[in-house]
């Protein structure tokens, strides 16, 4: 059986990514788009072995803030703080975490991180089809 | 002889995986009247199951996962290091399992070597001097020619269905005929970068690819959906052997093909022969008798699967008398470079990686070397097939890479960027080689291939020089920025390590003859990358399919 993340590191990893991928005129942020519910249901199919690393980063966040506050009380500039000293500090479970993050955003919405194909849109991608035309390939 | 095993009806030929030589193998000796078994560790993949899905295949190796994604190598850079699983924790390109191997979700760029690389270290000693190679280099020439395999490598792009322009790229081998399609569709993105390389007074060509760019033989031409490289073709307009040789050794009714069938070990008999393969399928071990066997499972198979081969006439494992399996290893070096031309929508999302603009200005010697510490270099090729993820993961390391601002980057250059992909020479050393690693082993017990290596000056220099001039030509065509989208590792990805069977004149310091027959084993072939004495500066299927065709060409000979 696949390990789960506790509440705990849920909801500070759920803090972390919309941060990663946050909420603007583009689309909403990335809990929302699905991308921890991506990031989940990665540690139970194909990724289980993230979960240590995750883990890690987590603990890591709550450390950052201290005892007497939480990760989720933070305010936007204070997350983009936390962010860099992650990045910082923990460079190989934050690029981890940042990747699950473009991987979840950036899939097929199938896979339940790209609500509506925002990320698609985001960059101009038209989405998957059979065949490009030599006008899809000439500059617009 | 593995013991417990179910004695099967003895055939010609055991092919052990069927890839790109293997697939080649199956056509040549099946078309000799041959009766062929073709054991292969994976599935039959239809063409129905490619699936458009970046995330599964680039990103998971979807379709190693037969075998492939679960005996990753262990790598260290030293022989006083301990190896470690990975050399930066994950799965970086490894091979593919399945009828086809590789060449089902390649990308299918199909060069030739130049006549250049078959004798690189007399040509450089020639024209450098002596003590242009580091002392610690083992390159040695090929013990064949360009012109040697020039027949091979035109057999198999008509058998292939390859699209390119001879006569343009004034660095190439002389060919005997065209290839057999018109290049690839042109594109906005391969003009921009071929006017800008003429501009620099280089020498742009379309780049040759085993992709069709109209039907041929039946077979369906490329409807340029961007998902090449690392995916199945939902046409089966990629020469993937699938769907070109090896139905078409069906055909003979000589082939049989045996899929999800593992091989544990080719046997030998008391003249010192092989006498068969087995292997292992539904639980079951079985042994195929063959009068010769064709083992073609990709460098850290071949090794691995000779190296276990143990009898008591061959100690050391099969084709290694001289102790030479293993030695002589080199990863093949990527060099990328990304720029971005802000304003302009390049549109690189369709079309497939090998429908590119090509140059080999860079490459082989076709440039003054004195001074620069290296030799060789690589072929630059303008490429397509840029997707959301891949597209998302590399950005300028001037802007931040999550957040606000980097979303709106995203947004406002992501179908901006253009790529530039090098595919550099790599030369052996004494100190790289393969070995099984002492503690950790695949799912099924057996030891997994243990990678001793570390990138030299030469490499080193030689991914700094390339870098550079592709650099260079995205500023001339109108980049603001460049960097790197394929940062140099440690190592290089696992899909492209070559050398640890090379081929050679001389017994103690190579594994197979010049027609890629091991040494020590007359009936024995082994062909792939590993055969490689140098990596050569392009991909490397063309000159492994082309290897592939004349070993089994000798191999008729011997059975005759
Ligand atoms: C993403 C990607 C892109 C690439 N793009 C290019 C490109 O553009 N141009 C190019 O020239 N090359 C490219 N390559 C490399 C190319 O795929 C290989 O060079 C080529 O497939 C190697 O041929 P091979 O016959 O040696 O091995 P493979 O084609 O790998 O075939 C080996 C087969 O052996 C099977 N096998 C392994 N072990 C066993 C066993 N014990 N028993 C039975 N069967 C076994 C495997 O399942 C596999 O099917 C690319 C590779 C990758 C991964």
């Amino acid at each position: 059986m696949a390990e789960q993340l506790s509440p705990a590191d849920r909801s500070t990893l759920a803090v972390l990514l919309d941060g990663i991928i946050p909420a603007d005129e583009h689309g909403p942020a990335a809990v929302e788009l699905g991308v921890l519910a991506f990031l989940e249901r990665g540690l139970a199919e194909d990724t289980p072995g993230d979960i240590t690393l995750l883990r890690e980063l987590a603990t890591a966040a709550q450390d950052a803030v201290g005892a007497d506050h939480a990760v989720e009380e933070l305010g936007t500039t204070d997350v983009a703080v936390l962010l860099a000293t992650l990045d910082r500090e923990h460079p190989t479970a934050f690029e981890l975490l940042r990747r699950r993050a473009i991987e979840g955003f950036f899939a097929d919405p199938t896979y339940g991180g790209n609500l509506d194909e925002a990320s698609w849109r985001l960059i101009g991608y038209p989405g998957p089809k059979g065949t490009f035309t030599a006008a899809d390939q000439e500059f617009a | 002889m593995t013991a417990h095993a179910r004695r099967l009806d003895p055939v010609d030929v055991a092919i052990v995986g069927l890839g790109a030589a293997g697939g080649i193998a199956a056509l040549v000796l099946t078309q000799a009247g041959l009766r062929v078994e073709g054991i292969e560790a994976g599935p039959h993949l239809g063409r129905d199951e490619a699936r458009f899905d970046e995330l599964a295949n680039d990103y998971r190796n979807r379709l190693g996962a037969a075998k492939a994604n679960h005996e990753v190598p262990t790598w260290r850079p030293d022989s006083s290091t301990e190896a470690t699983t990975s050399y930066d924790g994950r799965i970086v390109s490894l091979m593919g399992n399945g009828v086809g191997g590789g060449t089902v979700h390649y990308a299918g760029q199909h060069f030739r070597l130049a006549p250049w690389h078959f004798r690189l270290r007399s040509a450089v000693e020639k024209r450098y001097g002596g003590s242009a190679l580091p002392a610690d280099c083992t390159a040695t020439d090929w013990p064949v020619s360009y012109d040697d395999l020039e027949p091979y490598y035109a057999l198999v792009e008509e058998e292939l269905g390859v699209s390119g322009i001879g006569g343009v790229n004034p660095f190439e081998g002389d060919r005997s005929t065209s290839y057999p399609l018109e290049p690839l569709r042109r594109t906005g993105w391969t003009e921009l970068m071929a006017a800008a390389a003429r501009r620099s007074g280089l020498h742009p060509f379309a780049g040759p690819a085993a992709i069709r760019s109209a039907p041929h033989r039946g077979l369906a031409a490329c409807t340029y959906c961007g998902f090449c490289n690392w995916n199945g073709c939902h046409v089966g307009a990629k020469g993937s052997t699938h769907v070109t040789v090896i139905p078409r050794a069906e055909l003979t009714g000589n082939l049989t093909l045996t899929t999800k069938a593992r091989v544990v070990a080719i046997e030998t008999d008391a003249a010192g022969e092989a006498a068969g393969v087995t292997y292992v399928k539904d639980g079951e071990t079985l042994f195929r008798p063959a009068r010769a066997v064709f083992l073609s499972a990709h460098t850290f198979e071949n090794t691995r699967l000779l190296l276990l081969s143990r009898s008591t006439a061959f100690p050391r494992g099969l084709g290694n008398t001289t102790g030479q399996v293993g030695r002589n290893a080199m990863s093949q070096v990527f060099v990328g470079v990304d720029g971005v031309f802000p304003g302009m929508s390049l549109n690189r999302f369709g079309g497939t990686y090998p429908q590119a603009t090509s140059l080999d200005d860079w490459n082989a010697d076709n440039f003054d070397h004195t001074g620069l510490g290296f030799v060789g270099g690589g072929c630059i090729s303008a490429i397509h097939e840029a997707k959301p993820i891949q597209t998302a993961l590399s950005t300028p390391p001037s802007v931040p890479r999550y957040g606000h601002a980097w979303k709106r980057w995203l947004a406002t250059n992501g179908n901006s960027v253009g790529r530039l992909m090098a595919i550099s020479e790599s030369l052996p050393y004494d100190d790289s080689f393969l070995d099984l690693d002492p503690t950790v082993k695949d799912p099924t017990g057996m030891p997994v291939i243990r990678m001793t290596y570390r990138l030299h000056d030469q490499e080193l220099r030689r991914f700094d020089f390339l870098h550079a001039r592709m650099s260079e030509l995205l500023v001339e065509a109108g980049a603001a920025e460049t960097w790197t989208s394929f940062r140099r590792l440690p190592a290089a990805p696992f899909q492209s390590v070559f050398g640890a069977t090379r081929m050679g004149l001389d017994p103690e310091a190579s594994v197979v003859d010049a027609t890629c027959i091991a040494h020590d084993v007359p009936n024995l072939a082994i062909v792939g990358a590993s055969s490689f004495p140098t990596s050569g500066g392009y991909q490397p299927t063309a000159t492994i399919q082309a290897l592939a065709w004349r070993a089994a060409l000798r191999l008729i000979e011997t059975l005759r």
